[in-house]
């Protein structure tokens, strides 16, 4: 994976080869993307924008990426940086906290057409909106994105120790919310 | 090819559904695209996308990233380097006869700003930037500055910062 990654970097770097490499990219890596944001905005058109802004941002800076985290840790951080700066915006926008945002955006699932969870479903998508930023992110990325605690902690720079005990955390609460609600 | 259809005698008495062989194709990729990403999440949080939104977005990203992209070399009529020089010996000469013929009333300036006023301009919520232009405050000369985390501060640096501006001492402690 390491070096083939590498490779491609390389022909990512290289202006002649970047058209064609950038295409492979986005190919490998729009659903694995695209799944992240959605989890943390809900929303598949807001998600849309920031996926699309997210491979923007890539291309632009791809040639100043100096490799000192692996490529994928590196574009899943623009990705969560987009996500959480329109969270923020949004926010500020409808003159919302980011908790209340966080149960509005839960609230208009229950009428999207391109949510089709069930009941518990989305009791669970209400359990994770009320956990912290973090814990969420953890919980996310473990539990719907099946990353392993080693890629999860290059991409958000936090030790594996430190991952688990978030994610055993927020399990807790997810397990409380469930039962008393 | 019309060779191979009959290299199978069927005359074991099995049989299989009707458009088996024509299916399995199909369904033998569409189990191997499913496994090469991460749709089993979709099952997972209950979350739906449009049909065929993968392909399309891969377009659309393509198509702006080469519609962003520089078309050949512009070469300026006069070097820009010469303007910054020129622009920066008129500055100079403004910033003189500005300086000592007249002195302005000290007020109104950046400096006479309370931090408190500048916190609330940042916060208040007309301050009219949007998802993109905040989007871009994060990347400066192509590079990404993390979001800012109070757990990249060490324990030090919060309690000098903390001695430094809180008066009330039963706060730090708490």
């Amino acid at each position: 994976m390491k070096l083939e990654e590498n490779i491609l970097l390389k022909r990512l770097q290289d202006p002649k080869l970047i058209k064609q490499a950038f295409g492979e990219l986005v190919s490998l890596y729009k659903e694995r993307l695209y799944w992240h944001i959605r989890n943390m905005v809900k929303d598949h058109d807001d998600t849309d924008d920031i996926l699309q802004n997210t491979f923007i941002k890539i291309y632009q800076n791809i040639a100043n990426f100096k490799g000192d985290s692996l490529l994928y840790s590196w574009m899943y951080r623009i990705a969560t940086n987009e996500a959480i700066t329109f969270l923020n915006s949004k926010a500020k926008k409808i003159h919302l906290s980011s908790q209340d945002l966080q149960d509005k955006l839960i609230e208009n699932l229950e009428s999207d057409v391109y949510f089709e969870g069930d009941e518990i479903q989305l009791k669970l998508q209400k359990a994770i909106a009320k956990l912290p930023q973090k814990q969420q992110q953890v919980f996310n990325m473990k539990y719907f994105e099946e990353l392993k605690y080693k890629e999860i902690s290059e991409i958000l720079g936090t030790s594996e120790g430190a991952l688990k005990a978030s994610y055993h955390i927020a399990v807790k609460k997810i397990e409380d919310f469930l039962k008393t609600n | 090819m019309k060779k191979n259809f009959k290299t199978y005698k069927n005359n074991s008495g099995f049989k299989i559904p009707s458009n088996y062989m024509q299916d399995f194709e199909a369904k033998l990729l569409n189990s191997l695209e499913i496994d090469s990403t991460y749709s089993n999440s979709q099952n997972k949080n209950g979350f739906k996308v449009p049909e065929g939104y993968f392909d399309t977005v891969e377009k659309e990203v393509l198509a702006k990233v080469t519609a962003s992209a520089p078309k050949g070399k512009v070469i300026a009529l006069f070097s820009r380097r010469s303007i910054y020089y020129a622009a920066a010996v008129a500055a100079v000469f403004i910033a003189l006869i500005s300086t000592v013929l007249f002195k302005a009333p000290d007020t109104n300036s950046i400096n006479n700003l309370e931090y408190a006023a500048l916190e609330d301009y940042f916060n208040d919520e007309d301050s009219d930037l949007n998802y993109n232009e905040l989007s871009n405050l994060i990347y400066e000369d192509g590079v990404i500055i993390e979001s800012l985390n109070a757990s990249n501060f060490s324990d030090d640096a919060i309690l000098d910062y903390l001695n430094e501006n809180v008066e009330d001492s039963r706060l730090i402690i708490e």
